[in-house]
């Protein structure tokens, strides 16, 4: 809990100082990929914050190298 | 937008601080103990003709970094799509170089502090850095340099009352396999890596050959690995050498010089964490500069700021704990085989060809 407090006001200042004035400029496509990235970020904050369990990438990787390499 | 203009003395300086960056952190090369010297050797080798091949494929191509090269080589579909799978690998590999560090951070200083909060301080530098610019971060890296260098080389001086010459013997005690598999594994972990510089080798303002400074970079950063492995070897010895994740740590732990000089782990604890955050950010930059490109924005500090919180939130999942980050650079040596050595082989050879068809 105290780890998505914390990071919740991280994001709220880069929203504030970051993404306002990319909003402001009509950098519409810009806008929308560091709203999305910053989203998803956030979604995995939680999920971190409450311990659970998150598919992650290096599984993935894990599972290929060895259909590969045996 | 001004096009940001480095030197190859400031890039070089910055590959080998990127070497040592989490190298000399949590180190995973325990599989061959007291040989890893030869193991670092054999695999510089290997290494020189990869790096010789970085270089020649920025000297073909000047003025554009490795994703508008792989769009020149392999057309703008294909080549967006190996750049997005590099996007990702430099990607990939900010995080774990974040999660090396909090690690390293949370085992041998702050074991009480959760390591979300130095996430969030590598994170926040790592904004910072990046939106100052390139030529911000090489002339930091140049400030700092000489003082890495001097604590590493004072560690080694001071631990020698504890060296055992000893300790190198018997050399190859269980062959050569596992001297090789540990070749295998450094020649992907600080040398195959120096592939993200690819992404800005472009800025070099000189018109000096790119592969003289990769090699100089590598050559010098494969020195300072090198001391700091025979330093570890001389006072850890290979029974500890398998057991410890951090033996740069408790080697300069040792250090007792009169009961005056001791405890002096805290300022390579201070090296380990300043070179481990160059190289997150190097690997930031990297991604950064990926993106941009595959979504054609201007420039690449626009989207630092979302893709450092992306890496500071992948880092928390990426793995449940310590051994399995440890355990995991036996899959790492083989998944980054693609980005650090075939498709760098064929953009050369495809390059080339497309070159003399066009002439």
């Amino acid at each position: 809990m105290p780890m998505i407090v914390i990071y919740l006001f991280l994001y709220l200042y880069i929203v504030f100082y970051d993404l306002v004035p990319i909003k402001r400029n009509n950098y519409n496509k810009l806008f929308t990929f560091n709203l999305v990235t910053m989203l998803i970020a956030f979604v995995l904050v939680i999920l971190a914050g409450f311990d659970l369990n998150v598919p992650n990438p290096s599984d993935f990787i894990e599972k290929i190298v060895k259909f590969f390499i045996g | 937008m001004r096009k940001e203009q480095v030197s190859g003395l400031q890039v070089y300086i910055l590959i080998i601080t990127f070497m040592i960056g989490t190298t000399t952190a949590i180190s995973p090369f325990t599989k061959s103990r007291q040989d890893t010297w030869i193991s670092l050797l054999i695999a510089l080798a290997v290494t020189t003709p990869i790096v010789i091949i970085y270089g020649s494929i920025t000297d073909r191509h000047p003025n554009k970094d490795i994703f508008q090269i792989f769009e020149y080589v392999f057309g703008k579909i294909i080549g967006k799509i190996i750049g997005a799978f590099y996007t990702f690998y430099f990607f990939h590999l900010g995080s774990i170089c974040i999660r090396n560090m909090s690690e390293f951070i949370h085992i041998a200083s702050f074991p009480e502090t959760p390591q979300y909060f130095t996430v969030l301080f590598i994170g926040i530098l790592a904004i910072y850095i990046l939106k100052a610019g390139l030529e911000v971060m090489v002339r930091v890296n140049k400030f700092i340099f000489p003082f890495l260098i001097f604590v590493i080389g004072l560690t080694i001086i001071f631990v020698f009352p504890r060296a055992h010459i000893t300790h190198f013997l018997p050399m190859l005690e269980n062959g050569w396999e596992p001297v090789l598999k540990t070749a295998h594994l450094i020649s992907a972990l600080p040398f195959g890596e120096t592939v993200a510089f690819l992404t800005f080798f472009n800025a070099i303002n000189e018109k000096k050959r790119a592969s003289k400074i990769y090699l100089k970079g590598i050559y010098f950063g494969a020195l300072i690995l090198f001391s700091v492995i025979v330093r570890n070897i001389l006072v850890l010895g290979p029974a500890n050498l398998a057991t410890e994740i951090l033996p740069s740590f408790e080697a300069v732990s040792l250090i007792n010089i009169g009961n005056f000089i001791r405890g002096t782990e805290i300022i390579i604890a201070i090296v380990i964490t300043i070179a481990g955050f160059i190289k997150v950010s190097v690997c930031l930059l990297a991604s950064c500069v990926g993106i941009a490109r595959l979504f054609g924005f201007d420039d690449y500090k626009w989207v630092a700021a979302p893709l450092a919180l992306l890496m500071m939130s992948l880092s928390f999942i990426l793995y449940n704990n310590a051994m399995r980050m440890v355990e995991w650079v036996d899959i790492y040596k083989f998944y980054v085989i693609p980005f650090q050595l075939i498709i760098p082989i064929f953009v050369l050879i495809f390059g080339g060809l497309k070159k003399r068809a066009a002439n």
